[in-house]
């Protein structure tokens, strides 16, 4: 605590009237010398959650920082904070699922924070800016190598980057990213949002060489040989699974993938009749909405599954219940329709039960009820396939599901120096799950070239997910529980119900055969109003509650750490200050416990 | 059957209003306010009183509701504290013009700043204009029986004026010690039920009060009727001091009580609590010093009881007034209107004044002591030089 | 007359203690008065609670400069204040402290004539169960009949019911009991 400034008298000094100060009397013993602390019984303490956000985000995205320097008007801060977890802010504020508005505690309540739509306001904001390149640490002098450039490659080989590795990605196509460039239809994500997100992982120092396959001429351990240190395997699930079912080989019969990688790519597919789509996962979505567009009559999709139980996420499924689609749940197909060679139909067949009891995938047929559907097109898009034939002749293991084994923690195959991520390993196959995956091995691999121990990192638990936890740049001395900050650990007070801002869309008929993107970018005092929604789930937003409420002053900013700090020699312990956080970062335990 | 039991003063106190079977109970219930209030809301939860507890936003308000529920011929019971008892000053006015016996425990502490909790006259005596009785009491006892005798001065239809029973913060209120509590069949054959005829508010029997009273038609002779029931009031204490004597075997001596007066020469004359260790200090210089000393109480401040005390003082030395208030730049309340009281006869004794004991600073018997001693040697002088003494203050 | 100081942290039910004892003390004949020091009660400050015991009417209405006896509460109060500076010269002094009073410090046992101890909290802990302050008042008062023997114990048993709501008193009996059968003298 500073020297008391105030004047005032001492009530423990005897003075005479004369002495006595004149008028003041409110400090009584200067209030350094009063040491309250000695009254606790109860201990307050500085003791962040995890928001349910953070919790949710398959990528570790800084949710928490990019909110509050968007609420702080910083958005500087908030683009640097952004970028420190995120290759790709412009492509996630698009097409991520975001669980973590899923997880927001704000659901319940008056609806989840538009965490996407900041996401995607603050990368369109920089669209045009030139953004200096993330420094945080200086050139470590080796090379590492990355195979496919999709959101796990690249992901990885930018955060390679940021840690100062010279990153080099191979990649087979013309064009870099992915399922990101070839297959998502954009409608979803325009070509332009990706290349900018793209110049900004080359700007990190990324080296991408396109048209470089690796198997035939240049092999794993080729590269291994011309000195990249460690390599990283990402080069995804492109190809359709395919479905063996009478007349599949029929002209008019397209694969999903495929199909939306051909759409993408420019090359006209005419359709202008009844279609019918097969699946219930977002592919089968993106596969339906990209055949209206192309100009089909209509378009049907048939899946196994309920519509509960359906792959597809619900705003999805309403996207295309909005433009037309119709669903044909609990239906499988039977044989292809064909004549002369060309599609005419399909029959399908009635399943009765997608997953057994434990919840796995074994589907049920009653083979005697079926329906037939008119087609002049039908397009399969049950799932996606792994090319493992570049593997040949290498010690990496493969699982049954035609995955590369690793290691769920670091990401490394079952060969020492070589890790993989994205569709290729057995995760849920997303945008986001491949990015996270391409940062954890990042991390995994920069304790692989600095000659630390994986594995005992891994036991005690230390390994860090996030960038900001690697390399220290929370900025934050407050330290962290690994309990997630519920409802019931927040003083709801101090918040009022708010209507909440969600981007728009564009109406159904300005959708109607064209690819114009879908949604638009919410404005800025929308993107404030959503951040000023945000309860801040137990992390100190810096209010100064604490600050405020303490009747001893015994909270004070530290000009060390920029935060908050308690001088127990006069805390004492009353709680004021936890009851007062609106973020229930304080915590409070009894005096000699814990 | 009465029954001695450990109370405070503030419980002593609630208990009188309850005895009282007082009907309405207006407070403002947050700081500074005491336990009597509490100890009234407990009361009425557990169906020991049958009264309205009507909490309010504001003593101001307190006040007006006390009036309000009095107006209607409830008998109504408050207690405030030193800022909210200067709070209510201006309503305390109407209750006593509209000749309305509220009874109010006022606990005496300071008025801030600087703020404490500790006791001071100062916060009632200020009201000495409003127009309501003052008691003042020196122990949890003393505040049990004046609450029930108040209401029987302050209804009796020669007063029907408000009275405040007194007692200091801390030293009185917070004390525990012995108290009979009355009993209940006792009380009621003492204190008949509150039947207002002067001012009720019946919508059976309209009638108009308050009323603006635009030229000078009856302000004056409304006002001495005020006076009048002041003076009558005297008698009224006296006598129910008398009756209460009968009914419960104590009796404290109406305005003001007197102990080893009869040959004394010179005299300590206080207020409050501090009449207790002044007693105790006279006992001693009379027993082992064999000083002729003496001591009164004064126990009504108002109506201010000068022919008692004329009668008492006026063929002594010297008197010396300690008392825990001042009202600054003149000297004590009490001292003031003593020496108005005493003035210009021939055998007036000296007086001086001892302002002592402020924000509860501790009164020791070797101070008064002390005070008692030294007004035995300035007894004889010829005129008391400096007579308005802050004994306490360091420095001087 | 007797004076007696009870010393204890806001919350621990030093002036309730106080009360009990006066109450007891009333049981027995005798004419207590006790009363807290002035203040505002703030939850784990110091805060001392008098009592005086007498066979008499108690007319004085001061401060006890000169207590007879000393219960303190809680040890912590010495890093606050000293409860004993002011203590008779033949005076009592019971104060709350673990492992019947060993590695008690020399100037506090060299300071009070008569000096007991009893493990309050521990026993506060068993009857009341952990609570964050350790309610250690009624303990005390049991140890205190043990010491001063001036009040007995069952005494203060009858004065528990003014205290306490019908379902506490005998919880609180046990802890006298335990305070009067766990005193220690030094």
């Amino acid at each position: 605590m500073t020297q008391s400034k105030a004047l005032g008298p001492d009530p423990l000094k005897l003075y005479t009237y004369m002495e006595l100060p004149i008028g003041a009397t409110a400090i009584g013993i200067p209030p350094e010398r009063r040491k309250t602390g000695l009254w606790r019984y109860m201990r307050p303490s500085f003791q962040e959650m995890v928001p349910p956000c953070l919790e949710g985000c398959p990528l570790g995205n800084w949710i928490d920082r990019f909110i509050s320097g968007v609420d702080n008007k910083e958005l500087d801060k908030a683009w640097w904070a952004l970028r420190l977890e995120n290759p790709f802010p412009g492509v996630c504020g698009r097409v991520c699922y975001h669980p973590c508005q899923e997880s927001c505690n704000r659901k319940d309540m008056d609806g989840a924070i538009s965490i996407q739509a900041m996401e995607r306001y603050l990368a369109d904001h920089f669209f045009d800016k030139k953004s200096k390149p993330l420094r945080p640490r200086k050139r470590q002098g080796k090379k590492t190598a990355v195979v496919g450039s999709g959101p796990a490659g690249l992901s990885c080989a930018y955060f390679l980057a940021l840690m100062g590795y010279d990153a080099t990605v191979f990649e087979a196509q013309t064009e870099p990213g992915g399922m990101m460039g070839q297959v998502i239809p954009i409608y979803r994500l325009p070509k332009e949002v990706l290349s900018r997100d793209l110049e900004n992982i080359r700007a990190a120092g990324v080296e991408i060489r396109t048209n470089t396959p690796i198997g035939k001429g240049l092999t794993l351990s080729g590269l291994q040989q011309a000195g990249y240190q460690a390599l990283f395997i990402s080069v995804g699930a492109p190809l359709s699974r395919r479905l063996d079912v009478e007349g599949v080989a029929s002209d008019g019969v397209y694969w999903g993938v495929e199909f939306l990688r051909e759409v993408n790519s420019g090359r006209s597919i005419g359709l202008n009749g009844d279609v019918v789509v097969i699946g219930g996962g977002n592919v089968a979505i993106d596969v339906a909405l990209t055949a209206l567009r192309l100009g089909a009559g209509s378009v049907r999709l048939a899946s196994l599954e309920s519509r509960a139980e359906m792959p597809a996420h619900l705003w999805e499924q309403d996207d295309a219940l909005e433009e037309g689609v119709s669903f044909h749940n609990g239906w499988a197909p039977k044989r292809i329709l064909a004549e002369n060679g060309s599609v005419v139909g399909i029959e399908l067949k009635s399943c009765t039960s997608v997953f057994d009891k434990d919840g796995r995938f074994a589907p049920v047929y009653d083979e005697a009820v079926t329906k037939t559907l008119k087609a002049e097109a039908v397009i399969m898009a049950i799932g996606q396939a792994t090319d493992l034939s570049f593997l040949e002749g290498s010690n990496i293991r493969v699982d049954p599901g035609e995955t590369i084994r690793v290691d769920p923690e670091t990401m490394q195959t079952t060969v020492t120096g070589i890790f993989a991520g994205g569709d290729i390993i057995d995760q849920p196959r997303s945008v986001s799950e491949a990015i996270g995956s391409g940062k954890r091995a990042a991390i995994a691999m920069d304790h692989y070239l600095r000659g630390d121990n994986l594995r005992k990192i891994v036991q005690k638990g230390s390994l860090a997910r996030t960038m900001r936890e690697h390399l220290g740049l929370d900025g934050n001395a407050v330290s962290r529980s690994r309990k997630t900050a519920t409802l019931d650990d927040l003083n709801l007070g101090y918040c009022s119900s708010l209507t909440p801002h969600q981007p728009r869309k564009l109406s159904p008929v300005d959708r109607v055969g064209n690819f114009k993107e879908i949604k638009t970018v919410m404005s800025l005092e929308e993107v404030n109003e959503e951040a000023m929604r945000c309860l801040s789930c137990g992390v100190c937003r810096m209010c100064g509650n604490c600050y405020l409420f303490c009747p001893d002053g015994a909270v004070q900013l530290d000009s060390s750490t920029g935060r908050y700090a308690i001088d127990y020699d006069y805390c004492k312990g009353c709680g004021i200050c936890r009851n007062e956080c609106p973020a229930g970062a304080i915590m409070i335990e009894a005096e000699g416990e814990g | 059957m009465e029954k001695r039991k450990m109370l405070t003063g503030n419980y002593a106190a609630a208990h009188g209003a309850r005895l009282a079977r007082v009907e309405v109970v207006p407070v403002y219930p947050i700081t500074p306010q005491t336990h009597i209030m509490e100890k009234m809301a407990a009361f009425v939860e557990s169906g020991e009183l049958d009264a309205e507890f009507v909490p309010v936003e504001s003593e101001h308000s307190a006040m007006a509701v006390a009036i309000a529920a009095q107006a209607t011929g409830a008998r109504t019971f408050t207690a405030s504290s030193a800022q909210g008892l200067v709070y209510m000053h201006e309503n305390l006015f109407v209750a006593s013009g509209l000749r309305l016996p509220v009874v109010m425990a006022m606990v005496n502490r300071t008025i801030g700043p600087p703020t404490t909790i500790c006791p001071d006259l100062g916060d009632s005596l200020d009201q000495r204009d409003t127009g309501w009785i003052q008691i003042y009491t020196e122990s949890a006892q003393e505040a049990h029986d004046m609450i029930i005798q108040a209401y029987r001065v302050g209804e009796d239809e020669r007063v029907l004026l408000p009275v405040g029973i007194c007692f200091e913060g801390m030293i009185i209120s917070h004390y525990m010690e012995p108290v009979e509590i009355l009993d209940q069949e006792k009380v009621d054959l003492f204190l008949p039920p509150y039947r207002p005829e002067h001012v009720i508010l019946d919508p059976d029997r309209p009638m108009s009060v308050h009323q603006l009273v635009l030229d000078d038609s009856y302000y004056t002779e409304y006002r001495y009727q005020q006076q009048v029931a002041m003076e009558a009031a005297k008698g009224v204490i006296r006598e129910v001091d008398e009756v209460f004597g009968e009914a419960f075997g104590r009796r404290y001596g109406g305005l003001i009580s007197t102990e080893m007066m009869e040959d004394a020469e010179v005299a300590l004359l206080t207020l409050g609590s501090m009449a207790s260790t002044a007693r105790a200090v006279v006992n001693q210089l009379r027993k082992d010093e064999g000083i002729p000393i003496g001591l009164v109480k004064l126990r009504v401040f108002r109506p201010f009881p000068d022919a008692e005390l004329r009668e008492s003082l006026s063929n002594l030395k010297a008197v010396a007034v300690l008392e825990r208030d001042v009202s600054i730049g003149a000297g004590g309340a009490v001292y003031l209107e003593l020496a108005h009281c005493l003035r210009k006869r021939h055998d007036s004794p000296l007086l001086t004044n001892y302002i002592i004991g402020l924000g509860g600073r501790d009164v020791t018997f070797e101070e008064i002591k002390d005070i008692a001693l030294n007004l035995f040697e300035e007894r004889d002088a010829e005129v008391m030089t400096n007579p308005i003494r802050w004994y306490q203050v360091r420095g001087l | 007359m007797k004076e007696i100081n009870i010393y204890g942290r806001g919350g621990q039910g030093a002036v309730t203690a106080a009360q009990i004892l006066a109450t007891a003390a009333f049981g027995e004949g005798y004419w207590p008065q006790t009363f807290p020091k002035f203040g505002g009660e703030r939850r784990g400050a110091p805060v001392v609670a008098y009592v005086r015991i007498d066979n008499e009417p108690i007319v004085i209405r001061t401060k006890v400069y000169a207590p007879d006896v000393v219960v303190v509460m809680d040890f912590n109060l010495f890093k606050m204040l000293n409860p004993l500076g002011d203590i008779k010269p033949d005076g009592t002094a019971i104060i709350n402290y673990p492992d019947h009073g060993e590695g008690l410090p020399s100037s506090i046992i060299e300071e009070v004539a008569s000096l007991f101890t009893v493990d309050a909290t521990k026993i506060a802990h068993q009857i009341y169960g952990k609570t964050t302050i350790p309610i250690t008042n009624v303990t005390l008062l049991g140890a205190y009949c043990a010491a001063v023997k001036d009040i007995s114990l069952e005494s203060i048993y009858e004065a528990l019911p003014d205290f306490f709501p019908e379902e506490k008193v005998e919880l609180n009996w046990k802890a006298a009991q335990m305070g009067y059968k766990n005193l220690r003298g030094l």
